[in-house]
């Protein structure tokens, strides 16, 4: 008995002392995932104690959520009727007599694309469906219903890649096939058979591009190419086609529901007598494409991509991928990796080259119609309506307008130019009025590489016209937006002598050919006679590259600042330089697959996992961007509290005495747990925020939330052409994350959006996140966005800064392209976000530019944001969670703010608390991010107490190994006891 | 005696408790009963249906992602999903698997006409202790032929937009009799890689597998983090790693040696493999190609940086490009000496991988053994 007893306390023993050391090692390990525990369990770490007398800074326009609701889904309707754009009507197909019937085709047109897949996901669980929007705009059961049925239980859907570990090969089509359709099901469409309607989607998602041509996926679409029609959708329409002929369809109607153009090479053939572009289309656009089909709507939607009818053609695609770097194995890439996230692949192994330069999507195909034209450039037989289909800028209306009375005015830094545009059509409608500019290409040019676009857009305006009215348009141009980026000999922006063309243009191409027509061009090689009337011609009389090498909005000096990512610039390729396309010589400048190998060079400056080579890196960035740095004061006593500075300017002194107050470790608790939210930092009364995913909208709407809405892709947005429902948009954005804050005070106050990369090819995964093929007017938009979001107290992340334009390869693909390129095109959309929009923040990307993560990249996060933009607010980085090679002293030395994941053992400031550059830069890091939430909604708890609490587990795991602890010196006690017991007796 | 027992008993108890608080869960959590009764009452009457699902991904972390899903929709409007994190390789009882968690999302579900088409309308949400929801969806599961389908969207981090979609299939009735039915059908067992030897290091759960073609296979639990080779003469064993050799240390027949695990940014787990008697074990059958697929088809094959050039017959080449799973046919070649020229086919026969033959293939190899390097 007594040995039982002695046994039964041994045994305890043993299990209580192992739980203890479970215990014991649950602490650090727990510990180095808080933040990601907290999330997951939804538990508290701060307890803020609100400020009674508390000022409101931000409020709610809307009393109640109903209205703000009901005020969003018109919201979007409207935003789809202005942006989606009618390609082809031929015969005036369009718009449909009511009580049309139809006979909807494609699985798609049960299935409808409301959005893209990835973070930027929205929920389409309240979406109206094609049918209801059809019977809303046509009378009930103006849908074939046995057809509905049918794709209902067909069992065909499209097939997105994975967005973590995806791949493009898992994209499917999926389109029914002909032979599906019953005799059955095919008698009951001639009783619909007003119009058969064709909806062809094509899905983007992050993680993983559209397949251009992948040979395994020959079986699945043609070609491996998800971009074209595949055999099955073909065989549709060659039937349609048939039946069409034999009386059972009417009307053959193409719906092309995508934010990455389709292929259209197509529309000309298999008797189709309409194509109406809508993109993505959001919660309730699809009703406004059912009234723009039956005419209540007048389209007005103007494409922002030009569409194609080979989307190989572009320079562009000929450098399009993650292309790895040939000699990778001798640094062994494929393992030696920095970072260990599931689904991140190999951050130092691959490149892309932007060989293209400036000629990416209307830049290129418009250009090089000039040349042709003109017969310079060496540009060869160019046969543009081979290549495009419908140019940027294009778009019909059911009513027609007229241009007159154009005219420019130089006024000083801008140029006034005015038009008459007259309704000469019957019924009502919006005309956006586009202003395109062409400067000249030059001697200079050629020989110092600056290349000059045929034309740019510079200007717009949208208004309504009565049919027979004429409205007057005044639209000012900026003579800086006239400027190129002379990256070889100025080293800043030009504005050179000579003759500048201003024209009106229904679209690009129109435009080109105005210009064109008005330097006596022959109409013969012309795709199009222009109107010499409507365009204007401007001469710079003198050189100018003084005045716009100064910041018009920091003052502060524009020079180069990515010779690093340029390879003829770059001094670490060992002489692996690059042919950019040159409109001097087409033919033998056009691109091709650059092959690229790792220098010793290229390694030890970022591509390098070493920890020596990055400490190396550290003392670089040091020495080059912080050698004056002193050590400043930390965790100094003080009465400064966060809510004092809601109001105070970025370049008030006071904010240094406000940092000063927190301890080193309060900052990098901050800058290294940014998961979709910041930590709160008592020592400064800072609350802790929550920041959520864009673009489309608040996402939140993924968990619930009866306000939070899913409005149509960006490029549909950009399609409006006006700025006024942009405005709106970005305020109900704004509205969505005040009414999300709830009674506990989770404050949702960061946007990680909008996006602002560019199309530079139709087959990036994530288009349906930006706006447009042309950076000039993606700023323009992302500022009116930006503006309104902040308006209600919610600080953007314009995403991804910069160069992410395409998914493949996306952790740490170094991205090569020349700083004209970079400035023209991939900027302007941050730029308008920054410097126009007044944004307050950006995310960096996870590319490199060159071999420099871009979070790292000195002259982007701070040459380019802070000194030329005037950024005030935080920089976050894309998800960081254990991605290493975005490494924090590197990052914090260039200007990059916030982690976007959580630490992990990867704390690499831990320890520098006296090294002056790095507590310098950490400080001015944390600056930064108390900037935007200060300017937030989150300051209406004005001067709150933050108290930072331990979360329920954290005290659990405290209490458990407490009671271990106690229950094996007890047990160890009663073993040794009763084993004395047994000795003795 | 009887206070012992009392005292033991509640000592295990107290444990219990302990061990549950400290794995951030509680009794009920793995029972949770939804938290919301139905909206409105159920409109199939006393019918119940079942779905199932799963979410995969690969790579060396899919453990923590990958999962399977049986939703259970009950008589009572209720709609319960269960969650097994089946790459985790545990199969034991659904009541303390840790890897299974009931009533991971829940919610109530109907027969509904949607558009004018019966289906499912099933609302789920992510639940958590307080009853506060998030991640919360409604689908709508179609009938065809039988069988129901839809896209659950499950949150990765429960309350953040996170989340993944597992496709899910159904069908009316009960197809898995309970949870353990559900774990024993989707279960997975760790296939250890064909062995003639190892060397193990028990305390890490390090396992470095012997391959009779002399490939060395390096496993963390079930995660493989390291290959190269190994061979054997006069009783000797070597071996090597990632291309380079490795110390092997002997005590009389006993073999032991270290591999270093990067876990990133400088953490790293070292292994101490011990292989006891390397008597016992027969030396390689050829010698290995550095862990690569030996070549399997086709007359010679050669290493070419990531590519291989496998010779198919005295003209015809084809080139695999093994990193993506890629390959393709209609490469000629002639093989003069140790040189190899080969002629790509045109890029309408190329198609994408014209794009990786121009990056990292070429006209002009050496040949050297097994390896072909790009000549210039």
């Amino acid at each position: 008995m007594k040995k039982k007893g002695s046994l039964l306390w041994t045994i305890l023993t043993v299990i209580t002392a192992l739980l203890l050391v479970v215990c014991i090692v649950a602490i650090p390990v727990t510990n180095a995932f808080a933040t990601a525990i907290n999330v997951a369990l939804g538990a508290k770490t701060q307890e803020v104690i609100p400020d009674p007398d508390a000022k409101i800074y931000f409020w709610s326009d809307y009393e109640n959520e109903d209205d703000l609701v009901a005020f969003e889904k018109q919201l979007c309707h409207d935003i789809e009727a202005e942006g989606a754009a009618l390609l082809v009507n031929r015969d005036n197909t369009l718009p449909l007599a009511a009580g049309t019937k139809f006979t909807p085709f494609s699985q798609s047109s049960f299935n409808l694309l409301y959005g893209g897949t990835g973070s930027g996901q929205v929920s389409a669980d309240d979406a109206i469906s094609l049918k209801a929007a059809l019977d809303g705009a046509f009378g009930e059961n103006s849908v074939n219903p046995e057809q509905w049925k049918f794709y209902a239980g067909a069992g065909y859907k499209r097939v997105n890649a994975d967005t973590t570990g995806g791949n493009q090969g898992q994209y499917r089509i999926n389109e029914v096939p002909w032979s599906e359709y019953s005799d059955a099901l095919k008698g009951t469409w001639s009783q619909y058979g007003d119009v058969a309607l064709v909806v062809l989607a094509r899905s983007g998602g992050e993680g993983a591009d559209l397949p251009s041509g992948l040979p395994e996926l020959e079986a699945y679409m043609t070609d491996g190419d998800y971009l074209r029609l595949c055999k099955e959708e073909i065989e549709m329409l060659e039937n349609l086609e048939q039946l069409k002929e034999q009386g059972t369809f009417k009307k053959i109607v193409v719906l092309l529901n995508s934010s990455n153009t389709l292929q259209l090479d197509f529309v000309d053939d298999y008797g189709i007598d309409a194509v109406l572009w809508i993109g993505d289309v959001g919660m309730t656009g699809i009703t406004a494409v059912a009234d723009i089909l039956a005419g209540t709507v007048n389209p007005s939607g103007r494409i922002v991509d030009t569409f194609l009818k080979d989307n190989h053609s572009s320079p562009a695609m000929q450098n399009f991928g993650a292309y790895p770097y040939t000699n990778g194995a001798d640094y062994d890439v494929a393992t030696a990796q920095n970072n260990t996230d599931p689904g991140i692949g190999k951050c130092n192994r691959d490149y892309v080259v932007y060989q293209e330069g400036i000629y990416v999507g209307y830049r290129y195909y418009e250009t090089r119609y000039e040349d042709y034209v003109l017969g310079q450039g060496n540009a060869g037989e160019y046969d543009y309506s081979a290549d495009v289909a419908f140019p940027f800028g294009y778009g019909l209306s059911y009513t027609t307008f007229e241009y007159s009375n154009f005219s420019v005015q130089e006024q000083g830094n801008t140029f006034q130019v005015e038009v008459d545009v007259k309704n000469t059509g019957a019924v009502d409608g919006k005309h956006t009025v586009q202003i395109y500019f062409q400067s000249p290409y030059t001697q200079y040019d050629i020989d110092n590489q600056v290349e000059k676009a045929a034309v740019e857009l510079c200007g717009f305006d949208k208004k309504f016209i009565a049919a027979g009215d004429t409205e007057h348009f005044t639209i000012t141009v900026e003579k800086e937006d006239l400027t190129s980026y002379d990256h070889m000999n100025a080293k800043t922006y030009i504005l050179e002598d000579g003759d500048y063309y201003f024209t009106v243009g229904k679209d690009a191409h129109d435009a080109v050919n105005n210009i064109l027509a008005a330097k006596g061009a022959d109409q013969g090689r012309m795709t199009a006679a222009g109107d010499a009337g409507l365009a204007s011609k401007w001469n710079n009389p003198t050189f100018d590259k003084t005045t716009y090498a100064v910041s018009s909005v920091t003052g502060k000096p524009i020079t180069n600042l990515f010779e690093d990512a340029d390879l003829n610039k770059y001094e670490g390729d060992d002489g692996q330089d690059i042919t950019y396309l040159s409109r001097s010589d087409w033919t033998g400048t056009w691109p091709s697959t650059v092959s690229l190998k790792i220098t010793d060079q290229m390694w030890k400056d970022g591509l390098s996992h070493n920890e020596a080579d990055r400490a190396a890196m550290v003392e670089t960035a040091k020495n080059r961007y912080w050698s004056d740095a002193t050590m400043p004061k930390i965790g100094v006593s003080g009465t400064l509290s966060a809510s004092m500075f809601a109001e105070t300017e970025a370049d008030d002194p006071s904010w240094n005495d406000l940092v000063s107050q927190i301890p080193y470790s309060e900052m990098t608790n901050l800058i290294y747990n940014g998961f979709h939210l910041t930590q709160p930092v008592p020592s400064i009364s800072l609350p802790g925020t929550n920041d959520e995913n864009g673009p489309q909208g608040f996402t939140k709407s993924l968990m619930g939330g009866s306000s939070a809405m899913a409005y149509t892709s960006e490029d549909v947005m950009a399609a409006t052409f006006n700025l006024e429902l942009i405005e709106n948009m970005g305020k109900c954005i704004g509205e969505d994350f005040l009414h999300a804050t709830d009674e506990s005070g989770t404050v949702f106050s960061g946007i990680y959006g909008p996006g602002a990369n560019i199309h530079r090819t139709p087959y990036c995964g994530r288009n349906f996140e930006y706006y447009s093929e042309d950076g000039w007017l993606s700023g323009r938009v992302a500022a009116v966005e930006v503006a309104a979001i902040q308006d209600r107290g919610v600080y953007v992340f314009t995403k991804h800064f910069a160069l992410n334009d395409q998914e493949e390869g996306r952790y740490g693909i170094s991205t090569w392209s020349n700083e004209q390129a970079i400035r023209e095109l991939y900027l302007e959309g941050f730029e308008g976000s920054v410097a126009r929009g007044g944004g307050m923040g950006v995310m960096s990307s996870f590319n490199r530019l060159g071999v420099t993560w871009s979070g790292a990249h000195h002259g982007l996060m701070t040459g380019v944001l802070r000194d030329e933009w005037g950024m005030k607010g935080a920089a976050i980085t894309d998800c960081s969670v254990m991605a290493a090679y975005m490494d924090y002293r590197l990052g914090v030395l260039a200007g990059q703010d916030l982690w976007d994941g959580y630490s992990m053992g990867m704390e690499t400031l831990d320890g520098l608390d006296k090294d002056p550059a790095i507590v310098s830069a950490v400080q001015t890091a944390v600056k930064h991010i108390a900037y935007s939430i200060t300017h937030s909604h989150a300051m209406n708890v004005g001067n709150a107490t933050v108290r930072a609490i331990t979360p329920w587990w954290q005290v659990a795991i405290y209490a458990a190994t407490g009671v271990m602890a106690v229950l094996t010196a007890g047990s160890v006690f009663m073993l040794i006891r009763s084993k004395k017991k047994a000795k003795n007796g | 005696m009887k206070m012992k027992k009392l005292l033991a008993a509640v000592l295990s108890a107290l444990m219990l408790v302990s061990l549950l608080a400290a794995c951030g869960g509680s009794p009920s959590s793995n029972s949770q009963a939804p938290s919301e009764e139905p909206s409105q009452p159920t409109e199939g009457g006393s019918k119940t249906y079942q779905f199932w699902g799963t979410y995969e991904e690969s790579g060396e972390n899919a453990s923590m992602l990958n999962a399977a899903f049986l939703l259970n929709l009950n008589e009572d409007g209720t709609a319960v999903a269960d969650k097994y994190m089946f790459a985790n390789f545990d199969a034991s009882d659904a009541a303390t698997n840790p890897t299974f968690t009931a009533s991971y999302m829940s919610g109530t579900w109907k027969e509904v006409e949607k558009d004018g088409v019966a289906c499912l309308q099933i609302k789920l949400a992510y639940v958590d202790e307080a009853g506060t929801e998030s991640n919360a969806q409604t689908a709508y599961a179609y009938d065809v032929a039988g069988v129901y389908s839809f896209d659950l969207t499950f949150p990765v981090v429960p309350g953040m937009s996170y989340t993944r979609v597992a496709p899910m299939e159904g069908k009316e009735g009960q197809t898995y009799a309970d949870a353990n039915a559900f774990i024993q059908a989707y279960k997975q067992d760790f296939t250890a890689p064909e062995h003639v030897g190892a060397f193990t290091d028990a305390d890490n759960n390090g396992t470095a597998y012997l391959q009779a073609d002399g490939t060395l296979l390096v496993y963390a639990g079930y995660d493989k983090f390291a290959d190269g080779t190994w061979t054997l003469a006069d009783g000797a064993i070597a071996i090597t790693l990632g291309g380079e050799a490795v110390d092997v240390t002997m005590d009389g027949n006993k073999a032991t040696f270290t591999a270093e695990r990067n876990l990133g940014d400088g953490n790293a787990v070292t292994y101490t493999f011990v292989c006891e008697d390397i008597s016992a074990l027969s030396a390689p059958e050829a010698p290995a190609n550095g862990g690569e697929e030996p070549a399997e088809e086709g007359i010679a094959s050669y290493e070419a940086g990531g590519l291989v050039l496998v010779l198919l017959d005295d003209t015809n080449m084809k080139v695999k490009y093994p990193e993506y799973g890629m390959e393709r046919d209609g490469f000629t070649y002639v093989l003069d000496g140790d040189t190899l020229t080969v002629t790509a086919p045109g890029e309408d026969v190329l198609g994408a991988f014209g794009q990786i033959w121009t990056a990292m293939g070429g006209e002009t190899w050496t040949i050297d053994g097994s390896t072909a390097t790009k000549a210039g």
